[in-house]
């Protein structure tokens, strides 16, 4: 009886077949998030990720405006925005010799206050501004899957493709001048890979908490081992299992499934940093 | 344009990269290097040459352009005038050239072990879109062997003592296949035991034919193991023998107002180089 009804309670939301799809979306974007997220980490590029998901913003306005409601529409114009924020943040560091936070910063700021200009200047949008800020998973349809499938795919085959490169560039950004490495290229491109994973998660976790997915599972897994490839495996296999848990405990609490699943990588980050530090005491004490 | 540049170069990597090497030529040749900042000039019309398999030493205060220098040599930074030439032809052409960067520059926390650095060496030449192949495990085991680093293999790279972690840099050199090598204050912070270890490798890699240009603080070693030394501070202030290079009106034109001089019935006692750990050194 007691096995019977674990088993209920794990299987009950999958007969909604919009759970079905919503824990295959978070699964994915929670894995292409995580790798991609392993060079964020290592790059110290964290205020880089958030910013550039809240420049998303008012593509998504716009996005919707001109594409009425098509979610193509949606997907395309918020990657265009994402790369154009992206090459921009660049561009102005790079030309006027501020700091890249300070650039960050800027372009940050405006354009997600565009975002919101735009979209309070629209009655209708103000149901779907929480849509953009915090995603809504259970509204993943078949075609967005596809779509998140294909991109997201992309994004891991080019990381799998060029890892040696990106590699080296994290660790020691001379060394891969001195071996000529394409290294502005190679830059452009992990940009262009964080974008591209940003916006296939947007429906998951939604702009505002984006960051949570790049730096969490990664940040976690650097505390379990040592080794860079698997550091990216625990990060994915640690966003995939805090996308399962995040959506049981939407289910059956009734909490925002972005918000649930961010905090349930916040939890098993906490966990594994205690588990350490009484591992490290439990070493000290041994080894006196 | 830098984009352009480097889809050119990305093709080249793709085919294969060799430089054409005028070995008739010095390894080494820079023409009225100059280069400047905005915050002002770090090299001032610097002409020099160094020759295949040469051992030389870089010394002058801090910010006298050390690194400016080996980053113009390695090909990272454009200079603002003058010519630098590796075997006649443009640094950024060249994979041959190694940069060894200072231990205080390195991430030691990155999750790396000793094999995965001196695999980096290899990158370059594995190309893109390339796996490492046989000959590329062979040429890192190779290294490793060369630098002594066989042992610590799968060590993460904070959990080496300091000289062990100059070697492992050497020993990516090494991999890279680098006919120059430019290390940047190698001796800087390492104990006596592990100099004199470091500075046995380097006699060996010259004597295998590999040029060394080093940058130190410690005018005595400079003084005592290297036959050629530069003395730099923004501009060229001597190249020669140590004899030649680091007496009296040279270090004072060097050093300025950070040097001590005193005189000894032995010859000479400069106290001074304030800038690095302190301590005192004789030339």
């Amino acid at each position: 009886m007691e096995g019977n009804t674990v088993l209920d309670v794990l299987l009950q939301p999958f007969q909604y077949a919009f759970m079905v799809r919503g824990v295959l979306a978070a699964i994915l974007v929670g894995v292409v998030c995580a790798v991609v997220g392993t060079f964020v980490v290592l790059r110290g590029m964290a205020f880089f990720g958030d910013a550039l998901a809240h420049t998303i913003l008012p593509g998504l306005a716009v996005g919707y405006l001109v594409g009425g409601g098509s979610r193509e529409a949606l997907f395309w114009w918020a990657l265009g925005t994402a790369v154009l924020s992206a090459v921009s943040i660049g561009t102005l560091s790079r030309k006027l010799h501020l700091k890249e936070d300070t650039a960050i910063g800027i372009i940050f700021a405006g354009m997600f206050a565009l975002g919101v200009a735009l979209i309070s200047s629209v009655r209708s949008y103000s149901v779907d501004l929480a849509h953009f800020l915090f995603g809504d998973i259970l509204a993943v349809r078949a075609s967005d899957l596809a779509r998140s499938a294909i991109f997201g795919g992309t994004v891991l085959l080019l990381l799998y493709a060029f890892y040696k490169e990106f590699a080296v560039l994290s660790f020691d950004p001379i060394l891969a001048a001195t071996l000529r490495l394409p290294v502005h290229l190679l830059d452009l491109l992990l940009v262009i890979l964080i974008a591209v994973a940003i916006v296939v998660s947007l429906q998951t976790v939604g702009v505002a908490l984006m960051v949570a997915m790049l730096v969490t599972p990664a940040a976690t897994a650097s505390l379990l081992t040592r080794r860079l490839p698997l550091i990216m495996l625990w990060a994915a296999v640690i966003a995939a299992f805090s996308g399962v848990i995040g959506l049981y405990f939407s289910y059956y609490f009734n909490i925002a499934s972005g918000a649930a699943i961010v905090l349930t990588c916040t939890l098993i980050f906490i966990l594994v940093s205690f588990m350490r530090a009484v591992r490290e005491k439990l070493i000290r004490v041994s080894v006196a | 344009m830098t984009l352009i540049r480097e889809i050119r170069q990305a093709r080249w990597s793709l085919n294969g990269y060799r430089a054409v090497h005028d070995t008739a030529r010095p390894i080494v040749r820079a023409v009225d290097l100059t280069v400047t900042y905005e915050s002002g000039p770090a090299l001032d019309r610097v002409s020099f040459e160094v020759y295949k398999g040469e051992r030389l030493a870089v010394v002058g205060p801090n910010g006298a352009g050390k690194s400016t220098l080996f980053k113009v040599i390695a090909g990272i930074l454009q200079p603002t005038a003058g010519r630098i030439e590796i075997y006649g032809g443009v640094p950024g052409e060249h994979i041959c050239v190694a940069y060894v960067p200072q231990r205080s520059v390195v991430d030691w926390r990155f999750p790396v072990t000793v094999y995965d650095v001196v695999m980096m060496g290899r990158v370059g030449r594995i190309g893109l879109l390339r796996r490492p192949g046989r000959e590329d495990h062979q040429k890192v085991q190779q290294a490793l062997a060369r630098v002594g680093l066989s042992d610590f293999v799968s060590r993460q790279i904070a959990q080496l003592s300091g000289g062990q972690q100059q070697r492992m840099f050497l020993a990516r050199a090494l991999a890279q296949e680098a006919e120059l090598m430019l290390l940047d204050e190698p001796f800087t912070g390492l104990d006596l035991p592990s100099q004199n270890d470091l500075l046995d490798l380097l006699e060996r890699l010259q004597r295998e034919g590999i040029t060394l240009m080093i940058s130190l603080h410690d005018l005595n070693l400079a003084a005592q193991h290297f036959t050629r030394v530069m003395l730099l501070n923004r501009s060229l202030i001597a190249l020669g023998s140590p004899q030649e290079v680091l007496n009296t009106q040279t270090l004072l034109a060097a050093y300025g107002g950070q040097l001590h001089i005193l005189s000894e019935q032995v010859g000479q006692v400069v106290l001074g180089d304030t800038c690095c750990d302190g301590g005192e050194h004789g030339a």
